[in-house]
């Protein structure tokens, strides 16, 4: 299979020199097309870091990211805007959602900005609304819209451009159980049917075990890796928890 | 087409953002507006010479102003331009990581000041025209003028102003805003909500003595434009006050929160007590955020007062010396016999031809036009006076100049006097309807009609 991400031997530090953090100390890994990782670990251990310069929101102090043979810590102006516009998607915790347009607006931006005529662009948008059930909140503003509903016109949002890759930062976490479960359930939609590629960045043990492989990190450095397989998600939440059991208890939230 | 979407529904959306922004613009457009429109509002007036001398220097005055406004104005505009995009960090995150390039945010921001700058030009001249007319007849009022002829009066002039100046404005306002998006880094933006707004201590030793040196430099201010303004001799004297005031009032409010804050701190049974600290942690917390803000609205507060004062004091004493000095209707003057002097006068501003008319006499300069006198004026008298410079204040106050002198320190004590025979004054008397003096050989007498002037005279 293809290979869509490769981060090769990434570095970030912040700080000077008497008080040097490593947030990421030497990370690498491959993510291959149509995959579903879910990156876990506790505050503080950098994954939250590790997402963002992936998604070029941050840069790294050394190492290299290739998106589809391209490195991206080298993007810059244009070719960084047409990166981001075409072959990213974001999903955040807090939506970023524009409170000053409605849903459909809103995913209509993320095609506006890429010159993508109006017929084609209500015909994507009314396409990826009946995927993830949102036809009738497509006229609404976000105000009006409760957490599940905005997280999922956030996820119509990322996913509309047919980016290579989508990254989602702690996307249930502001979300109560059933959101949750239907937001993942709308992932693994996305990821069978569309044949999204999605790393998602996740402390929450549930969230991750619908994810094909769970990465850990722990101090800046990938603790362990751990495969679904042909494994339930039951048993695979197990196992997930073993290992958060494992890193120590500063995880006392995954249950 | 998008773009302008976009901005039209933030305008519409934040539009309780904007209120305040938007009013002060409005305001801001029709004082200068207003400001600048006095001078067609005014020639229509039917105003003695006299006052349309005051008033002409008022609406320099005013014009000067004007661009002092609009230079505050423009901080306003540029301070409260950064807030709200402050407060939009996030938005232009999202902007960022939907792939939409700097250029095009710049876009956006330009799109949405200009709506709101033609918005509220097109609302500020309005109300400035409409304010101008209830100016023109408040001044009418105050220089006391005929408003027989009052029309409603549009000037071409000031809007054409307003409208560059604002222009101008806007433009800065563009630039900085498409200087500090071009500056902003992705992390930071979206980062920027999560942040907690950064309490900065100030040094309470610093603070205290940045409060002392303001407070001593503010109260210098105030006194050399007040009590002593007889040391202010040149313009550059003003100026260098004004700007001590400025900055002194600034600095007051920069210091002040932290000092108070402190000493309130240091009384331990006062800060406890109750909701002391809560209330005094927000209040001081409030000064801190808003120095320049607050500062700006003194400022312009004390800028309004004082003109508002000094035209209605001018006015006051020009109308009390306008009755007092000139009970006849008309006063004609010529200056006469300049021909002896004639390079003085030359350089006076005179030119050759009233040079040499000047051997006339008033009534032969009228018949010179074939103007009739008596036709129209039922009394009149023509009276003589001479100037040299053999005879100044200097020698009539004769021994008592030093202590004068000493008293009255901004007289000019060259001017030459003005020397009027006796049976000359006695026709004036005669048509003011007051007393009639005679004099023997060798005697004088000194008529005066300011109070001050009439205070010196006794003492000499």
């Amino acid at each position: 299979m293809d290979t869509i991400l490769k981060v090769d031997q990434i570095e970030k530090y912040y700080g000077n020199n008497s008080s040097l953090t490593k947030a990421i100390d030497n990370i690498s890994f491959e993510v291959e097309k149509q995959e579903f990782i879910a990156i876990m670990g506790a505050s503080g251990s950098g994954k939250t870091t590790l997402l963002n310069v992936i998604s070029t929101i941050d840069k790294v102090t050394s190492g290299k990211i290739y998106v589809g043979g391209n490195d991206i810590t080298k993007l810059k102006g244009n070719n960084l805007n047409k990166f981001r516009r075409e072959e990213l998607g974001f999903i955040f915790q807090d939506f970023n959602l524009l409170d000053t347009l409605t849903a459909y607006e809103n995913i209509a931006l993320a095609l506006a900005i890429q010159n993508i005529k109006t017929n084609e662009i209500e015909k994507r948008i009314k396409k990826i609304a009946t995927d993830l059930n949102i036809n009738d909140t497509l006229d609404k503003y976000p105000y009006q819209l409760s957490g599940g509903q905005k997280q999922r016109v956030a996820s119509a949002r990322a996913i509309i451009t047919n980016p290579k890759l989508i990254l989602a930062d702690e996307p249930t976490g502001a979300l109560d159980s059933k959101s949750s479960k239907m937001l993942l359930e709308s992932f693994l939609q996305l990821n069978q049917k569309m044949e999204a590629t999605i790393l998602m960045v996740t402390h929450d043990a549930f969230t991750a075990s619908y994810a094909k492989r769970v990465i850990f990190i722990k101090d800046g450095k990938i603790f362990k890796e751990i495969y679904k397989g042909n494994d339930t998600r039951k048993e695979f939440f197990d196992k997930i928890i073993d290992v958060v059991t494992l890193i120590g208890g500063s995880l006392n939230d995954a249950l | 087409m998008m773009l302008c979407k976009i901005s039209l529904k933030n305008i519409k959306k934040s539009i309780k953002d904007y209120a305040i922004y938007f009013f002060t613009l409005i305001l801001g457009v029709a004082i200068f507006y207003i400001f600048n429109a006095l001078d067609s509002q005014t020639i229509m007036m039917n105003v003695s010479s006299y006052s349309q001398k005051l008033i002409e220097l008022g609406i320099q005055m005013l014009s000067t102003v004007s661009i002092f406004v609009s230079f505050i104005l423009g901080a306003l505009i540029i301070y409260a331009s950064r807030f709200l995009m402050k407060r939009r960090n996030k938005e232009f995150a999202i902007y960022l990581l939907l792939g939409m390039s700097k250029r095009k945010i710049s876009m956006i921001l330009f799109l949405e000041t200009l709506f709101i700058g033609i918005l509220s030009l097109i609302i500020g001249i309005s109300v400035g025209i409409v304010l101008s007319q209830l100016m023109s007849i408040l001044i009418a009022n105050m220089f006391e003028a005929n408003l027989d002829k009052f029309t409603f009066v549009f000037s071409y002039k000031a809007c054409i102003k307003s409208v560059i100046y604002f222009c101008l404005m806007y433009a800065i306002v563009m630039f900085f805003n498409t200087f500090s998006v071009n500056k902003c880094k992705l992390i930071d933006l979206l980062n920027a909500t999560k942040k907690s707004e950064k309490i900065k201590l100030k040094n309470p030793y610093i603070c205290i003595i940045i409060f002392i040196i303001s407070s001593v430099v503010l109260a210098r201010a105030y006194y050399l434009v007040t009590a002593g303004y007889n040391q202010l001799q040149e313009p550059k004297d003003i100026l260098l006050v004004i700007f001590m005031g400025i900055i002194s009032t600034f600095s007051i409010f920069y210091s002040l929160s932290g000092l108070v804050l402190r000493i309130a701190m240091s009384i331990k049974k006062f800060y406890y007590k109750k909701l002391n600290c809560f209330t005094l942690r927000q209040f001081s917390n409030k000064i801190n955020t808003t120095v320049v803000s607050t500062s700006i609205i003194c400022l312009m507060l004390f800028i309004t007062i004082t003109l508002l004062s000094t035209c209605l004091t001018m006015k006051d004493s020009m109308n009390a010396n306008l009755n007092m000095l000139s009970p006849a209707d008309i006063f004609l003057t010529s200056t006469m016999n300049m021909e002896k002097d004639y390079n003085t006068y030359k350089n006076k501003g005179y030119n050759d031809n009233q040079i040499k008319n000047s051997s006339l006499g008033v009534f032969d300069t009228l018949e010179v036009f074939d103007f009739n006198l008596h036709q129209y004026l039922k009394e009149y008298v023509e009276i003589n006076n001479y100037r040299t410079s053999q005879l100044t204040m200097n020698h009539t106050l004769g021994s008592k100049l030093e202590e004068i002198r000493k008293n009255f320190p901004f007289l000019n004590y060259d001017t030459p006097e003005i020397i009027m025979k006796i049976s000359d004054y006695n026709k004036v008397a005669n048509l003011y309807k007051i007393n009639q003096y005679n004099l023997k050989d060798d005697e004088y007498i000194i008529v005066s009609d300011f109070k001050s002037m009439i205070e010196v005279r006794n003492i000499a």
